[in-house]
């Protein structure tokens, strides 16, 4: 019964209120802005960051810190984000504000690693250190007591603005109709900055109080409060007191698991995987919308390429290839294979989200296991079976993962592949009996029939003719009848339902192919480094791919090739470039926030004198007519 | 062909639709207008499976579909166009169609040859291999109108087809309205051009603060008292009527 009281007494004030604070947080933004804030963990870690800084190193009072922090700086950091950056994606698609608020999450753990070295142990003391009351036998200290408090008056605050104030009751009708209520003289964006303002106090309030708790850790702060998400979404990202409720059953689950589940080789690490089951679970069972007449967003999509032009292409790349394959060095190599093998694998997000529009933040999962079936079943000859293994444990795992997930939409579906993908790191990659005690897989290079690509030149033209051959492939079918019902589903599901068309038949080919796109690149990955670890497919290097994928134009292939070598390249400039730490992180942030609204990036095929082109055709005569075909033109389409 | 039988929809306090009953015929185009609000748009995504109506059935050829979804009973004959344009914009305005097309079983250049008529005949051959995102509404909603063809409806409703066109292109709308009656198409046009509706319908729905304040021949719509204070600000609520 104590132990009951004590994992209870955990469950609510070390974990389930803090959980609250981080979640509310989330929904303010979210109410006042219509933005989903991946970066709410990044935010809180910062927050504590800065009052470990100013109370620790500086020797400012507690109390001063807080308030500085709290009071000041994060409510300023958030009104200026709201104010720079995403004020401007108010009319953008999902895909540019999932991949902002993404950017500012590895930005926030970015700027933070350069700033604090994470190799230097730093510890935040509780507030009251030593002070504690015992209530029914169980004995709670003053900060579980000031942690508690805080977050139920965070909740009643709260709760009284949004119902019981005028700016509360303006904030929610924002929300429901922007243009609306902007013409009854209200400021929208006033509200959304006052949202961001308020989020990222709670958010670093969240931080705070969790740091005396655990290290002051970047990536682990960040990760435990991006558990929050899972509190959020119980309230719909809407409910204030749905999301209390929800903060605080996480809370108690996991201190519950904790204490009485056996710690069993699957579910070593239950503190990161109770949080995303809930999560997962909590998505899958949420009452999802109707099929909804959603707003348009205008995304012009990148020219089609023909299959002459792709073929030509095609060839060039590959003959540019056996040349670089001859005259690079030998040192070189070990990065151009991995960039080619990561934009194989990046090539799955051209299918999946540039064609697809579904946005999943777990394909390096899917990767990390077609390198995981590569090491089993290929064996240490790298036998070709070893690569269909790959392909198919990853489609398969995809479909799975896909079934369920079918009935998300947008937002809803990357969080469903972000607790996935989290998941698989704590419960598959980083069990040793997956990976063995040492926490390695040594992978094969396919072992092909004619030729051996064994050596490190060979296997670098290799991996390009398949790279080829796969963005050959996913053009044409760019072009195919699937290609068309595809781009249909991401334009206007409402239409399709009114055409018939099959939409769950079709994501589920979309998911699983694309699944096993990831999982051969994954299981060439293994090949190009010998070995894989733990270390290369953590669910937040999904993010960097994902975030690469768009700056460089996710919906081209040319795209995907730079950005795996761009990728790929980044472990050669930290390695080489001590300050700051982690600098392409710092890079590709700034770069995925730059161009998140372009997604044709620079390869979509609007060549300067193209786009000069567009420009003079707007000013002489309107849209429709410049592209009109003139009568007695053959109509090819795209499909030819 | 369609019966929409005593369809009631309630958002919160607010009644959209009240025990609505409305016939749509084989051959026929039959006219639905309203002020803004009235909710017809709220009845087509009633009758489209896009609202689930709190009383009421929608059948279709006899059939009750009223809890059966959107692709179902596009399945059983049922095309609609959208009052907020939901064009496939990645796509050529040639594809746009051949989408609907192609998931109805035709193939390549039966396929092309099909949707190019589609497009001739709603006046959009010439920009096939446009696309679909640069074309202006009025263009938009014809690209929506053969898209729906496309899948061989035997119910058509048309959510403001002519709104962005030019009188001469809506005359042209109409003469293909009632072209597609005479193929036997049962269609429902929502229309704010009246003298297109009274033109081509033969019977008119009038709908105001979610009931039907009217049903008859053109020429009885347009002296109903009822329906001119409904236009003209009367000052009978919905309520009273």
């Amino acid at each position: 019964m104590s132990q009951f009281l004590a994992l209870t007494v955990a469950g609510i004030a070390t974990y389930g209120c803090v959980y609250a604070l981080t979640a509310m947080g989330l929904v303010v933004t979210y109410t006042t802005s219509g933005i989903f804030n991946f970066a709410q963990g990044a935010i809180g870690m910062i927050g504590a960051f800065l009052y470990w800084e100013l109370s620790q190193v500086h020797g400012w009072p507690s109390w001063a810190a807080f308030t500085v922090v709290v009071l000041f700086v994060m409510p300023l950091l958030g009104a200026g984000l709201e104010r720079i950056l995403l004020r401007r994606l108010e009319h953008a698609g999902l895909e540019a504000q999932l991949t902002v608020t993404i950017a500012l999450l590895l930005l926030g753990i970015a700027v933070a690693t350069a700033i604090w070295n994470p190799s230097t142990a730093r510890t935040v003391p509780p507030f009251f250190a030593g002070h504690q009351v015992s209530i029914g036998g169980v004995v709670l200290t003053w900060h579980q007591l000031i942690i508690v408090g805080a977050s139920a008056a965070a909740a009643v605050v709260l709760r009284l603005f949004f119902y019981r104030t005028r700016p509360g009751i303006a904030t929610r009708a924002v929300v429901d109709d922007r243009e609306l209520t902007a013409l009854t003289g209200a400021a929208p964006a006033r509200y959304a900055e006052l949202g961001w303002a308020m989020g990222c106090s709670l958010s670093a309030v969240a931080g705070i109080l969790i740091a005396s708790q655990i290290n002051l850790d970047i990536n682990n702060l960040t990760l435990l409060v991006v558990n929050g998400y899972a509190a959020a979404m119980v309230g719909r990202l809407r409910s204030l007191p749905l999301t209390f409720v929800g903060a605080i059953v996480l809370g108690l689950l996991q201190s519950y698991g904790v204490g009485y589940l056996p710690i069993s080789v699957l579910w070593s690490d239950l503190e990161q995987v109770i949080p995303m089951l809930f999560l997962l679970v909590v998505i899958l069972v949420l009452p999802q919308s109707r099929a909804s007449l959603a707003r348009r967003v205008r995304v012009r999509a990148p020219r089609v390429v023909g299959r002459r032009e792709s073929l030509v292409r095609g060839t060039a790349f590959i003959g540019i290839a056996v040349v670089l394959a001859f005259t690079l060095n030998a040192a070189s190599f070990s990065y151009a294979n991995r960039g080619i093998a990561l934009a194989i694998i990046m090539l799955s997000l051209t299918l999946l989200t540039g064609y697809g529009g579904q946005v999943s933040l777990c394909q390096l999962s899917f990767a990390g296991l077609g390198a995981f079936a590569m090491s089993k079943v290929g064996g240490t000859g790298g036998s070709l079976l070893g690569i269909l293994a790959a392909v198919g444990l990853s489609a398969a795992v995809g479909a799975v993962v896909a079934l369920p997930a079918l009935r998300l939409r947008g937002l809803y579906l990357a969080l469903a592949t972000l607790a996935f993908a989290q998941g698989m790191d704590a419960a598959f990659f980083n069990n040793i009996d997956v990976f063995g005690v040492s926490l390695s897989l040594s992978v094969a290079r396919p072992h092909l029939p004619l030729v051996s690509v064994t050596s490190d030149r060979r296997y670098f033209a290799f991996l390009c003719i398949v790279f080829t051959a796969i963005a050959i492939g996913l053009l044409a079918l760019r072009r195919s009848r699937f290609g068309r019902r595809m781009l249909a589903i991401t334009d206007s599901p409402s239409a399709c339902l009114t055409l018939g068309v099959d939409m769950t038949r079709s994501k589920l080919a979309i998911f699983t192919l694309s699944a096993a796109i990831a999982g051969l690149g994954g299981a060439l990955y293994g090949g190009a480094q010998s070995a894989v670890s733990p270390n290369d497919f953590p669910f937040i290097l999904s993010l960097t791919l994902l975030l690469l994928a768009v700056a460089w134009g996710i919906r081209t292939t040319t795209g995907m090739l730079v950005g795996g070598v761009v990728f790929s390249l980044g472990s050669l400039l930290d390695a080489h470039l001590t300050h700051p730490r982690d600098a392409f992180a710092l890079l590709v942030g700034v770069a995925a926030i730059g161009v998140s609204q372009n997604p044709e990036g620079p390869f979509g095929g609007r060549t300067v004198m193209r786009m000069w082109r567009d420009r003079a055709g707007r000013a002489g005569s309107p849209p429709s007519t410049s592209a009109e075909v003139p009568p007695g033109e053959r109509l090819t389409s795209a499909a030819g | 062909m369609l019966r929409v039988d005593e369809v009631s929809v309630s958002f919160g306090g607010l009644k959209a639709l009240d025990a609505v009953d409305i016939d749509v015929d084989t051959g026929q185009v039959t006219g639905l207008i309203g002020p803004n609000g009235a909710g017809k748009t709220t009845l087509f995504n009633v009758i489209t499976g896009f609202q689930r109506p709190d009383n009421g059935e929608v059948l279709v050829d006899g059939r009750d579909v009223t809890h059966a979804g959107p692709k179902k009973r596009a399945r059983l004959g049922l095309g609609r166009t959208f009052q907020r344009l939901e064009i496939f914009g990645s796509l050529t305005v040639l594809d746009n169609v051949l989408v609907a097309l192609e998931n109805g079983g035709l193939r390549g250049r039966h396929a092309r040859e099909a949707g190019i008529d589609l497009l001739r005949r709603v006046g959009l051959e010439r920009s096939a291999l446009t696309q679909a995102d640069v074309l202006p509404t009025g263009m938009a909603r014809l690209l929506e109108l053969a898209r729906a063809l496309a899948c061989r409806p035997r119910v058509i409703l048309l959510d403001e087809p002519s709104s962005g066109l030019d009188g001469t292109e809506s005359a042209q709308l109409g003469r293909l309205l009632v072209d597609l009656a005479g193929e036997g198409m049962a269609v429902l046009l929502v229309e704010h051009d009246m003298d297109l509706v009274m033109r081509v319908c033969t019977r008119i729905h009038v709908l105001d603060f979610g009931r039907i304040i009217s049903v008859g021949a053109p020429a009885e719509v347009r002296t109903d008292p009822a329906v001119q204070a409904a236009y003209l600000g009367g000052a009978s609520t919905g309520a009273e009527r």
